[in-house]
Order: structure tokens, then C-alpha cells, then sequence
């Protein structure tokens, strides 16, 4: 019933694990059958390996959470290694976050996951850009889209999903530079740029000064941000930021939205995801509804 | 065990800022493991916050916890009869592997899962307790442990008014290990003692947690070999020597 294709690859539900707070699915196998995924987006992986940011890297808010992680992860080569033969052991289809600081960081890295076992490419571009002093290469349409044109031409067996920063200067026309450049997909929001305070250190809380804001805080953001792409656009839309229930899931895909991706919800309750997928399966049935393409994009 | 919704036993200040939190849980976990609890819906307190095993005797888990912020703010308010969410038990725990002479270093909250490995060590153990002011739940170290000593700041109750490192310094050369629990200042303090005697030391690390089960890399510390271990996973009990409490 929940059974949705995009890019040519079957989704037995739409609900996907989100970036950065699945890990590798193992972490959560012990709580649920991971199987029963619509699908698990890795960790954001780089060439190489990464140690992350020092000092805090976590701060609780209001509805939601700051992150500083830095991108730790074990780099690309142990990711096809290690930990691709075990998640591939999950019947699910296996999205790669495709991370970097580089152009040649980023496409060295597409040709490795292009030649691999994974299903699709999440392009995350999200991450400092060395080369322009730290700036996002999702902030500029003309930047992502040099980037993601760049990626797209090592880019031929899998299909490339590229991930938006709500930090955009305006999220609509990075969606359409995005879909010009050869995207297959786009997936939004990755987090907001945030910032805390420690008033009596007078020193900003996170090393890195800013940090990433997620969870139900940024919802209604979010959930505009994803109708503005989908109007924008032709190719499909993936949607998150701050889905906590079927519900949000649910606006998420009136939105546009052809599939959703669960972040910092796992952190609450590591199953959550199982209840947003049974949720999702009683709210069809009730409103007989066979598939959620009959709710996708009517707003 | 899978994500379990639990019914509050008992939930009573023991001083203070400390209460003592009582749920079910069916399975024995192990000393100096911990548990992410997370209040039940439509609670304004987005993520859980680990808490650690303080006891546990037939199914009956104890939680030893300091009202320090939100969140254990809204555990505090908890009645028995409320729900709450738990998931756990999570983290290596303290092991123990010579049945030599061992002392357990406690500073304030942190002595709360040392209780727990008090009365699992195979042989007797000594505690050493430090507290700003007043001892709290000290009630049943003694039935546990050979002897406890307790140190308090402010000299409370003609207590030993000091560091609880002073305290162990004085006897250090007579322990084969030490495990310990406490405020960074405290586990720093103590880690260079039992380096300066050659003991080797165990320390309990309360990093800020999400997950709790190695997902977020939130609560990772920088360790000697230049990587970033998880605390809920590799730790939450690190060497001494392995930490870096600068960082
Ligand atoms: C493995 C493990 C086991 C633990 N076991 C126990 C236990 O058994 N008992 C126990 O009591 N605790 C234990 N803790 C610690 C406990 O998890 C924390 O005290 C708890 O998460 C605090 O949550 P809170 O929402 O109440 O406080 P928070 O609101 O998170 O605040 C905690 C403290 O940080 C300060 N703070 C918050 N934000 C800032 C900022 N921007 N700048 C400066 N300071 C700030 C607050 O003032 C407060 O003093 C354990 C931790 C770990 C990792
Ligand atoms: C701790 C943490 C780590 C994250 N790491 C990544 C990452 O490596 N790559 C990425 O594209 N997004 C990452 N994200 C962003 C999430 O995938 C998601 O886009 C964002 O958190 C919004 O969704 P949410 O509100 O449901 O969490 C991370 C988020 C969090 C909270
Ligand atoms: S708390 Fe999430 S990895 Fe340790």
C-alpha cells in the first residue's frame, strides 16, 4: 500500500532513516527490524577518513537540537569495505551521503560509490567548501549546481538524489539549478545554521561557533521549503526536517513530498520510525486510500 | 531489550536536588551501565538523558539522579503511576577482572553507579565518597563495601572538609585498581593520583548524550590515540590514561 518507485528504484514504504542519525543501521537493529525501512541514508562519508569537531557537539533547544559533529566517519573506502557487505544484509535499499570539502574529494568519491553495491547517491551539499573560505556549496545556486554537474558526469550507474541545505539564498531556485545540473532527485531539509551562547564563559558553546539545528523545531520551515521545491521542479522530492509522527509525515508528503526521512525523531525513541510506518499504513486504509501518491502534492 | 514504556515505582527526593526513581525493568544489567530515559509524550523535553544503573534487585531498577536542568527537572515531577520511556542497558559498564583490593572514587551524583558495582565487585571494595556539603544516599555502601570514607567540602556533619582525592591519597598504595565516577575536575584529579602511584584507574564519563547507542557521535571523547571514541559504546568506563579530560 505504502509502495513508492522514484528514480526507478522501489520503496517498500516511504519512510527513510535520515543522515547522520542511523548510523550504519546496526545501532539499531537491536530495537527494530531495520528491514522494514522504506530505506537508510549512511552517515555523511568523506575520501577520507574524519574525526569530527573537538569539544561539545550536542546542545538540546527548544523543540530541537543544535549538532557540531563534523562529519566524523570512517571514509569511503572502509565504508564499501566494512560497513556496506553488513547493511546490505538489511532488505532495504542503501542510500550513500555523499560528503566533502572539495570538488576532488566529492567526485573521486562518486566514482567509488558509482562502482559499489550501494542504491542511490545522497549528494549532501551542505558542507564547507574549503576553497571559498568555509561557505556552504548549497548557500549559492551557481556553486551547487558547478558541483553537483561536476559529480553527475562520474555519476552513471546510480541515481544521484541531491540533498539541500535549507540555508539556500532561495531554496526554489537551487531546487531548479539543482534539476538543471543532471540531479535524479532532490531530498531537503538538512539543518539550519544555529548558534548558542555560554553567557558566563561569554564564549560561543560550540567550538565550531555554529552548529546545525534539527528536530520538530524547523518543521513548519521544512514543510514550506519542500512545497516551494516541489512546485519548482519535475524530478521527485524526498522531504524531512522535524518529523516526529506519522502525522508530520503525512504533511510532509501533501507538500510533495514522494518520500520522507526521519533525523533526530530516532534519538527520541530508537523504533520511531516503525510507528510512523504502521501510522502512515492505518491513516491510508481509514481514508482509503490506496497509495500515497493520491496525497502527494495537493497543497 | 526493545524501546519499553515503564510504570514509576517510586520517585522521592533523598536530598536537595537528588531523587531516587523506581521502575520496572526484567533483565540484570551490568555495573556502571546506563539507560537513556526519555519523558513520555508531549513532554516539551525533546531528547532522553542517560542515567545510571544505581541498583537493580529482582527487577526493580533504582535511578540515583541530581536535579540539574530540564530534563531531570521533569523527571523530578514524575509521580508513581506516570509513565516513562526507557531503552538500555547501554555501555560497556565497569569490569573487573583482578580480585585484588579495589576503591571506589565517588564526587557527588557520581556515586550513583558506583553503589551498583559496590555490591557486584566479587571481593569487598573500599568507597571513597566526596560531596560539596551533606552525604546522600549513603545508606547501604556500608553493608557493600569494607569501609567508606566521606569527604565533604564544606566539612558537613564533622566529615572529613576537603577533596575525596585528599582522602585517597593517603591509603592509594594499598588498591590494585580504582574505579571512579564524578565531576571532570574530580576524575582529572584522581586519574593524575594513580598515575603519580602507578594504580591503575577506571573512570565513568558523562558526556552529553542523543542516542545513547552509538548512532549521533554526539557524545564522543578525544582519546590518547587521537581518535574520538563514543561514549555510550566504548565507554561510558575509559582507562584514565585513554581520556583526555582537557579536551
Ligand atoms: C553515562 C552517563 C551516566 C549518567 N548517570 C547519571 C546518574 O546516574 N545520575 C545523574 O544525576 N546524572 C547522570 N548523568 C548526567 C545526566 O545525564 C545529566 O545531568 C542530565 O542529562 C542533565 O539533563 P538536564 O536536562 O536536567 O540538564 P541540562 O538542561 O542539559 O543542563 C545540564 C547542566 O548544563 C548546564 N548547561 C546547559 N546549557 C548550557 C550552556 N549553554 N552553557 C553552559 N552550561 C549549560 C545547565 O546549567 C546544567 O547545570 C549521566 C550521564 C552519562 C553520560
Ligand atoms: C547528529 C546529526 C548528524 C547529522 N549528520 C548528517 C550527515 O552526516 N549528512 C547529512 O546530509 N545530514 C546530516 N544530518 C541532517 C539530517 O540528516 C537531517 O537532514 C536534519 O537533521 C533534519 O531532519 P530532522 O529534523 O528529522 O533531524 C545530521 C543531523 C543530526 C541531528
Ligand atoms: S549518544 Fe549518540 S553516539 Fe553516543
Amino acid at each position: 500500500m505504502l509502495e513508492t518507485t522514484i528514480n526507478g528504484i522501489k520503496f517498500k514504504n516511504p519512510v527513510i532513516a535520515a543522515s547522520g542519525t542511523f548510523g550504519f543501521g546496526a545501532e539499531f537493529s537491536g530495537y527494530f527490524d531495520v528491514s522494514l525501512l522504506g530505506g537508510i541514508a549512511s552517515k555523511g562519508l568523506t575520501l577520507n577518513p574524519r574525526e569530527g569537531n573537538a569539544g561539545q557537539r550536542m546542545l538540546e533547544t527548544p523543540s530541537g537540537m543544535l549538532n557540531s559533529v563534523g562529519l566524523q566517519n570512517p571514509g569511503l573506502r572502509a565504508f564499501v569495505a566494512e560497513e556496506l557487505p553488513r547493511m546490505k544484509k538489511y532488505r532495504t535499499n542503501i542510500i550513500a551521503n555523499l560528503s566533502g570539502s572539495c570538488e576532488g574529494d566529492y567526485l573521486a568519491g562518486a566514482e567509488i560509490l558509482d562502482d559499489s553495491g550501494i542504491d542511490m547517491i545522497e549528494l549532501n551539499i551542505s558542507c564547507p567548501n574549503v576553497k571559498s573560505g568555509g561557505m556552504a556549496f548549497g548557500i549559492k545556486a551557481d556553486v551547487a549546481a558547478a558541483l553537483v554537474s561536476a559529480v553527475r558526469r562520474k555519476v552513471r550507474r546510480k541515481p544521484l538524489m541531491v540533498k539541500l541545505s535549507p540555508n539556500a539564498e532561495n531554496i526554489a531556485e537551487m531546487g531548479k539549478a539543482c534539476e538543471a545540473a543532471g540531479a535524479d532527485s532532490l531530498s531537503l531539509v538538512n539543518t539550519f545554521s544555529g548558534l548558542a551562547i555560554n553567557i558566563y564563559t561569554r564564549k560561543p558553546f560550540f567550538e565550531n561557533v555554529i552548529a546545525g539545528l534539527s528536530g520538530p523545531a524547523i518543521k513548519p520551515l521544512a514543510l514550506r521549503m519542500v512545497r516551494d521545491v516541489y512546485k519548482a521542479v519535475k524530478i521527485p522530492v524526498v522531504g524531512m526536517g522535524g518529523i516526529a509522527g506519522w502525522t508530520d509525515a503525512a504533511e510532509f508528503i501533501m507538500a510533495g513530498a514522494s518520500l520522507v526521512q526521519v533525523g533526530t525523531a530516532n534519538f527520541t525513541k530508537p523504533d520511531i520510525c516503525l510507528d510512523i510506518i504502521r501510522g502512515l499504513e492505518r491513516f491510508l486504509a481509514e481514508q482509503n486510500i490506496t497509495s500515497p501518491d493520491e496525497l502527494r502534492g495537493i497543497i | 531489550m526493545p524501546y519499553q514504556i515503564s510504570k514509576i515505582l517510586a520517585n522521592a527526593a533523598v536530598s536537595s536536588d537528588v531523587m531516587l526513581m523506581r521502575t520496572a525493568w526484567s533483565e540484570k544489567p551490568k555495573p556502571g551501565q546506563f539507560f537513556m530515559l526519555r519523558m513520555p509524550e508531549n513532554s516539551p523535553v525533546l531528547l532522553a538523558r542517560p542515567i545510571s544503573v544505581h541498583d537493580w534487585e529482582n527487577g526493580i531498577l533504582s535511578l540515583l539522579y541530581q536535579v540539574v536542568g530540564r530534563g531531570t527537572g521533569a523527571f523530578s515531577r514524575l509521580r508513581p503511576g506516570d509513565k516513562i520511556g526507557l531503552w538500555g542497558p547501554l555501555g560497556n559498564g565497569f569490569n573487573f577482572p583482578d580480585p585484588g583490593k579495589i576503591a571506589l572514587v565517588g564526587g557527588g551524583i557520581g556515586i550513583a553507579p558506583l553503589y551498583y558495582l559496590a555490591k557486584n565487585i566479587p571481593a569487598k571494595a573500599t568507597a571513597f565518597l566526596g560531596y560539596r556539603s551533606e552525604p546522600f544516599a549513603l545508606e547501604n555502601f556500608g553493608g557493600f563495601c569494607e569501609s567508606v570514607k566521606i569527604s565533604s567540602e564544606s566539612g558537613f556533619g564533622g566529615h572529613f572538609k576537603g577533596f575525596v582525592t585528599e582522602l585517597l591519597e593517603r591509603e592509594i598504595g594499598a588498591f590494585k585498581a580504582i574505579y571512579c565516577c564524578g565531576p571532570t575536575p574530580m576524575m582529572k584529579a584522581a586519574a593524575e593520583l594513580c598515575g603519580k602511584y602507578g594504580v591503575p584507574a577506571f573512570v565513568s564519563l558523562e558526556n552529553k548524550m542523543a542516542c545513547g547507542i552509538g548512532a549521533c557521535l554526539t557524545c564522543t571523547c578525544a582519546n590518547s590515540s587521537g581518535r574520538h571514541a563514543r561514549t555510550c559504546l566504548e565507554g561510558p568506563v575509559f582507562r584514565a590514561e585513554e581520556v583526555f579530560f582537557d579536551a
